[in-house]
């Protein structure tokens, strides 16, 4: 009774939490211009049979690395196995015939389902071990173990090995067997117990703490022990529930083990204290069921019965955080495998291009909003170095489509007051560009606020505009500003040409050209370099101009932001 | 002839089409495209983080030289920049010697020479890996003459003209692709499938898809602009070579009374009978 009250508990109080999820997720996606039209339209054109099938089957993973499919099917078909047939079976005894949790297969098949498991979770934390690149950017982080995620394996692990543990006392447990003389035959106080008590302590490992000589109750006990005899009483009374428990291969030689411990097992009952602490462990699994990473069991059906959006649907749906998709992902680092990005994360050293990394801090933005600025440019600059090239949407196993999220974050950070550096460049006046920051000052500061430490070491740029032999020998004859297709197409926004650009240099002032709109907006279409009757490399020049204004244009969104939240 | 199929990432989500296109179309002229775990090409790195953006070009082509194969990609982006990054690998120490850092952290490195798979003779050559570009293969090693004899189906006479691309034609220096103030080889290739081609001021131009995320108003005048011009000029269709400027003219599809822009390898599959939606010839055909 107790059990049940206490399960239906669990039950209810994780099903509030699932609730509770769930609800969180839709309120914090109003935050952002939700549109309840998309909304129900997604309702209906949802993938079901998709989902199901990636759900059961984990087709998704088989295709990303059968390895880690087997892995993951270890565990998923064991615990499967075990919720339906050991832990469910006051239920789901009558789809078998003769259904006794100590006989044959059920015990076997136990065992087997709990190897099963074992091994896959033991996978699972030796993958974490690995040189995958998911690993190696926590190690350059300095985290070394990932707890959230391990820790549902570890207590996973738990409750095998306690279920393990408390099978083997159970079978070794001299209580129980008295217990179950006194339930279930007639033999109690009877002089022939004796027999039944050597042939259980020879055949099926229980430990008598006095050995099999006496028989409470029965004060002269002077009958010869015989098997042959305890072997008619354990048919008689016994074997319809309990064969030979050798088939529970990890159980049974568990409680062979432990028989030195016989005596405590049966002072301390200590098989219904494993039974206890088994059981405290399977309701702690369900209780965190929604806040673990064991919520991908209820978030992956859901993310992947999403379809995916072309490319031309992009535009209607922009302001749609998919906050259900976020929670989907398991952090298991294919994305981040497989990213074409990967070289820009290797210099810049911004832990936020890799996409696994992305959404851990999207996750944080939907729920703090802006909760600190370095992690937020940081974000800002890593989405904005992702190509939309959809390899991280294609092997996701839990079907999150990636390329809708990476869109949305941009229009979300947008909205939050961190454009991307264009629009900060665009922005900004000369006046404003030119004012703090000089060339050379303060780099490590201005290191610190991109995370892109590349970027302001002049040795690592082309070194053109630190030669001044590269453009000082323009002779302003404006043949590059004439063919140029900016200085053409856009007489408003544009405010110098590819020469003027040059001369600004010329005049040492390579801090305001990398503020020009004419260096952002620059189609890098070459055409300048090309008609150069001086052989300057305009157009390379014009792109080192931008990448050194990378850092000003982050700084210069920072600074607003910090003046937002004043 | 075995080459290194590079799609590039517009390739990968915003146009399969042209991706698929040109794959059959390969397959069909007897060309075996291998597929690497490439990554970007670098190009839309380097306004930002250039040693980043070299990484990422040098990265791919040693993954090409671990099989001893040259690299084939359909975009004029990404070989212009393929080539860009091997034009700054040699040229600057410092943007080399953290490259090299950088591969080395998953155990490549970069060599000069190497044994590579020549498409031309079809034997093992020790040389450098060559980036090539889908007009490039079929202009200088599969040949005109050879494609004409193939088509089967030349298309009917309608008015072309071409969008070039710019980042295969310049830098020449760098790129070494064609003439790049008279380019050739993409004119006597569409000439091949029966297609006419005709002269107009924007062959060379940039297509404005550069700029298309952060200052949209210009990309969208400059594509008008475009449309407005072939039109001008008497053009039927403008055919492409470059999966962005493809991408880019397709953006406009709700402009205008509309100029058609479409892929060079449909073109030509459809000249050579290809089966598939893309190629079918009845699009092409002059109304």
């Amino acid at each position: 009774m107790a059990v049940k009250i206490i399960v239906i508990t669990v039950f209810c109080l994780s099903l509030i939490g699932l609730v509770f999820r769930f609800v969180s997720m839709f309120r914090l996606g109003s935050v952002f211009e939700r549109r309840r039209t998309t909304l129900a339209a997604q309702v209906f054109q949802l993938n079901y049979f998709g989902s199901l099938f990636n759900t059961l089957f984990q087709v998704r993973l088989f295709r990303a690395s059968f390895l880690r499919w087997v892995a993951h099917g270890l565990v998923f078909a064991g615990f499967i196995y075990l919720i339906f047939v050991h832990a469910l079976d006051d239920w789901t005894y009558v789809f078998f015939d003769d259904y006794q949790p100590g006989i044959d297969p059920f015990r076997i098949l136990r065992n087997i389902a709990g190897v099963m498991v074992t091994i896959g979770c033991l996978a699972f934390l030796w993958r974490r071990t690995g040189k995958s690149r998911i690993n190696r950017e926590r190690v350059r982080r300095g985290l070394r173990f990932r707890v959230r995620g391990t820790l549902s394996i570890i207590l996973i692990l738990g409750v095998i090995f306690s279920g393990f543990m408390a099978e083997g006392l159970n079978i070794m447990s001299e209580p129980m067997f008295d217990d179950m003389v006194l339930e279930y035959s007639g033999l109690d106080g009877e002089p022939e117990l004796i027999h039944l008590k050597a042939y259980w302590e020879k055949y099926y490992h229980v430990s008598f703490e006095k050995g099999v000589s006496g028989v409470p109750g029965v004060d002269d006990v002077s009958e010869e022990i015989d098997l042959e005899q305890g072997q008619e009483l354990n048919e008689t009374y016994c074997l319809y529930c309990h064969t030979l428990p050798d088939t529970a291969f990890i159980s049974a030689p568990l409680a062979q083990l432990a028989s030195p411990i016989g005596g405590w097992v049966t002072q301390f009952r200590l098989d219904r204290v494993m039974y206890w602490i088994h059981f405290s462990l399977v309701m702690a699994l369900i209780l965190f069921l929604p806040f673990s990473r064991m919520f991908h069991l209820v978030s992956i059906p859901a993310a992947s019965a999403g379809k995916r959006m072309a490319p031309e649907q992009m535009g209607p749906q922009m302001g749609l955080l998919d906050l259900a998709s976020l929670s989907a992902c398991t952090q298991c680092g294919f994305c981040s495998q497989v990213c074409s990005v990967y070289p820009d994360y290797q210099i810049s050293e911004n832990p936020q291009v890799l996409p696994h990394v992305k959404i851990e801090s999207l996750k944080r933005l939907a729920g703090k909003g802006v909760w600190d600025l370095t992690t937020l440019t940081r974000l800002r600059s890593g989405n904005d170095d992702c190509t939309r090239c959809g390899l991280c949407a294609d092997i996701c196993p839990s079907g999150i489509d990636l390329v809708r999220l990476w869109t949305t974050a941009g229009h979300l950070m947008d909205r939050l007051g961190c454009p991307d550096n264009y629009t900060a460049a665009m922005e900004t006046s000369f006046t404003q560009w030119a004012d703090t920051g000089r060339p050379g000052e303060k780099t490590t500061v201005r290191a610190e606020v991109t995370g892109d430490k590349a970027s302001v070491k002049p040795d690592f740029l082309t070194g053109l505009i630190s030669d001044v032999e590269s453009f000082e020998h323009c002779v302003q004859c404006t043949l590059c500003t004439n063919t140029c297709p900016v200085v053409a197409y856009d007489q408003v926004q544009n405010d110098l040409g590819p020469h003027q650009v040059m001369n600004l240099l010329r005049l040492g002032e390579a801090h305001l050209a990398s503020g020009s709109k004419m260096v952002w907006h620059c189609l890098t279409c070459y055409s300048c370099q090309e008609v150069c009757p001086q052989s300057i490399r305009v157009a390379d020049i014009l792109l080192e101009l931008r990448c050194r204004g990378q850092v000003r244009a982050a700084e210069l969104t920072q600074a607003r932001l910090k003046g937002n939240q004043a | 002839m075995r080459l290194a199929y590079f799609p590039g990432c517009k390739i990968l989500y915003h146009h399969k089409d042209f991706g698929e296109a040109s794959e059959t179309l390969m397959k069909h002229l007897g060309v075996t495209l291998v597929r690497l775990p490439f990554n970007c090409c670098g190009n839309p790195a380097r306004g930002k983080n250039l040693t980043a953006s070299v990484l990422a070009a040098i990265k791919n082509i040693c993954m090409a030289q671990e099989k001893g194969l040259d690299i084939l990609t359909p975009c004029k982006c990404c070989f212009g920049q393929l080539k860009h990054g091997v034009h700054w690998y040699t040229a600057n120490k410092d943007i080399r010697e953290a490259v090299d850092l950088a591969l080395a952290e998953e155990g490549m490195v970069y060599k000069s020479e190497g044994l590579i798979h020549d498409p031309a003779t079809g034997s093992l050559v020790k040389r450098s890996v060559k980036v090539r570009h889908l007009l490039d293969l079929l202009f200088h090693d599969i040949g005109v003459e050879k494609l004409e004899k193939k088509i089967q189906h030349p298309l009917p006479s309608a008015n072309i003209v071409l969008q070039q691309g710019c980042h295969a034609l310049r830098p020449f220096a760098i790129t070494q692709f064609d003439n790049p103030l008279a380019p050739k080889i993409f004119r006597s290739l569409v000439q091949a499938t029966g297609l006419k081609v005709l002269d107009w001021s924007k062959e060379t131009e940039c297509c404005g898809d550069p700029v298309t995320d952060t200052h949209k108003t210009m990309a969208d005048k400059m594509r008008q602009e475009k449309q407005v011009q072939a039109r001008r000029a008497g053009a039927d269709y403008i055919c492409t070579a470059c999966t962005h400027c493809q991408i880019q003219y397709e953006k406009g599809k709700a402009d205008l009374d509309d100029i058609k822009a479409v892929p060079f390898a449909y073109f030509l599959g459809a000249a050579l009978g290809l089966k598939g939606t893309v190629f079918a010839l009845e699009e092409y055909k002059k109304k």
